[in-house]
């Protein structure tokens, strides 16, 4: 069985991890208990 | 279960109270984050606080069994009220145990009437379950004693007017433990007295709210020489004091473990009565039977193992692989009871609108706090282990 990760696939994953790396623990923290995580969702937008 | 007629008495009363003044209003308090003022009032007048001191010092002069029963109802209402309760049993039941007469005569009424609060303070940012690396020292110096180090997790710690707390008087001990002794550290309720400052609001928690859990930074605090649990004697015993107060204390937690996991069985079971799907009522269907048929033989079982703990303990027998069995089977029921009360109340279950979120939040910390399940079983396999050997 082939696992690897086919490229575009590969690189739409790597994007994504890159993206979520700018967004990290802290920043979800300040946003509890319930506001909305408006710069996450506009940054890949 | 054989109950006395004063304890059937004494567990009416509490249950009445806690259907009557807490179960519908709890949950708001609990969002707030507010101290039940009105219903720690109750307790004090019902003389919970002193249900386990003798007569003579102005208690109940119950039992340790009693008191389990106690909190076994309050917890089925709200747990953050036993552990108000509890920071004046662990007190009592130390300074009982181990105190001077002096200081059970100074200590033991007032605790008995609540005019004085009590916390209980062990545990420190970088030690919890591994007590012997405390690192608050107590130095020696003319008639008192100099505190210096952090405490946490310290619940009623900004009202309580003493701290029952563990320190190094002798750092260089070896093993550590031979250099620990135990405090009845009196301060003024509500304020930061010179050398102490306690952080407020104090720490956040996911549940286990309405009643303080706070640091406690010492810094050339002064308590006499006369604060030292037991006294002179008690220098260098306060390692073994804290554990006997900890046993007692798993005895409590079982307790709670109990109220808790009962508390999510009555509202799944109502809950199931009412709630309908597919035609039927959900206590109709096979699926939630099972869950609710689980949860009743995890309560129950959790009741009978405590109760025996509680028993053994009260009789002043050895009861620590009793005690770790209950603590650890019983909030473990209660962790398990609040996920499948969720379950039962589907989305409503999730809700704020509906106690099982509550429940969901308050069982964890019973699994971590008095001595966390983990070292439970350890307990409880040592202990299996040296008997067989001797």
């Amino acid at each position: 069985m082939d696992f690897s990760i086919p490229g575009e696939l590969g690189e739409i994953r790597a994007a994504v991890r890159e993206l979520c790396e700018q967004f990290p623990g802290e920043y979800w923290r300040a946003l509890e208990p319930d506001r909305y995580p408006e710069a996450f969702v506009a940054a890949p937008t | 279960m054989n109950l006395t007629a004063d304890q059937r008495e004494i567990v009416a009363v509490v249950r009445e109270f806690i259907d009557r003044d807490v179960i519908p209003f709890a949950s708001e308090l609990e969002h707030a984050d507010e101290y039940p003022e009105s219903m720690v009032e109750t307790m004090r007048e019902l003389g919970l606080f002193g249900t386990t001191i003798p007569e003579e010092y102005g208690g109940l002069g119950l039992g340790l069994d009693t008191y389990a029963l106690i909190v076994m109802e309050i917890s089925r209402g709200w747990v953050t009220l036993s552990g108000i309760l509890n920071g004046s049993f662990i007190a009592a039941t130390m300074i009982r145990l181990h105190g001077t007469e002096e200081q059970r005569q100074h200590f033991l009424p007032r605790l008995a009437t609540m005019e004085l609060r009590s916390s209980f303070s062990m545990t420190e940012p970088h030690a919890g379950s591994d007590v012997q690396s405390i690192r608050t020292t107590a130095t020696r110096d003319g008639g008192e004693y100099v505190i210096d180090g952090q405490k946490m997790w310290v619940t009623n710690g900004w009202r309580s007017g003493i701290v029952m707390l563990l320190a190094k008087t002798d750092p260089a001990a070896d093993p550590a433990h031979t250099g620990m002794t135990g405090f009845i550290v009196e301060k003024e309720p509500e304020t930061n007295p010179p050398g102490l400052t306690i952080p407020m609001p104090g720490l956040k928690k996911l549940g286990y709210k309405g009643v303080e859990s706070t640091e406690l930074v010492f810094d050339g605090f002064r308590t006499p020489a006369a604060s030292v649990l037991g006294g002179e004697e008690g220098v260098g015993r306060g390692f073994k004091y804290f554990m006997s107060g900890i046993e007692v204390g798993r005895v409590n937690v079982a307790a709670r473990g109990v109220g808790l996991a009962q508390a999510a069985l009555d509202d799944a079971i109502r809950y199931a009565q009412e709630r309908e799907a597919f035609g039927k009522k959900i206590g109709h269907h096979q699926a939630v039977q099972l869950m609710i048929a689980k949860m009743a033989t995890r309560a129950e079982a959790a009741r009978l193992l405590t109760i025996q703990a509680a028993q053994k303990k009260a009789s002043g027998e050895r009861a620590d692989l009793e005690a770790g069995m209950a603590k650890y089977f019983a909030t473990e029921a209660a962790q398990e009871n609040a996920l499948d009360c969720m379950r039962i109340h589907g989305g409503y279950g999730y809700s704020l609108e509906y106690r099982p979120e509550r429940y969901y939040r308050d069982a964890p910390l019973l699994l971590i706090g008095e001595g966390s399940n983990e070292i439970q079983q350890l307990i409880i396999a040592r202990r299996l282990l040296e008997r067989s050997a001797s």
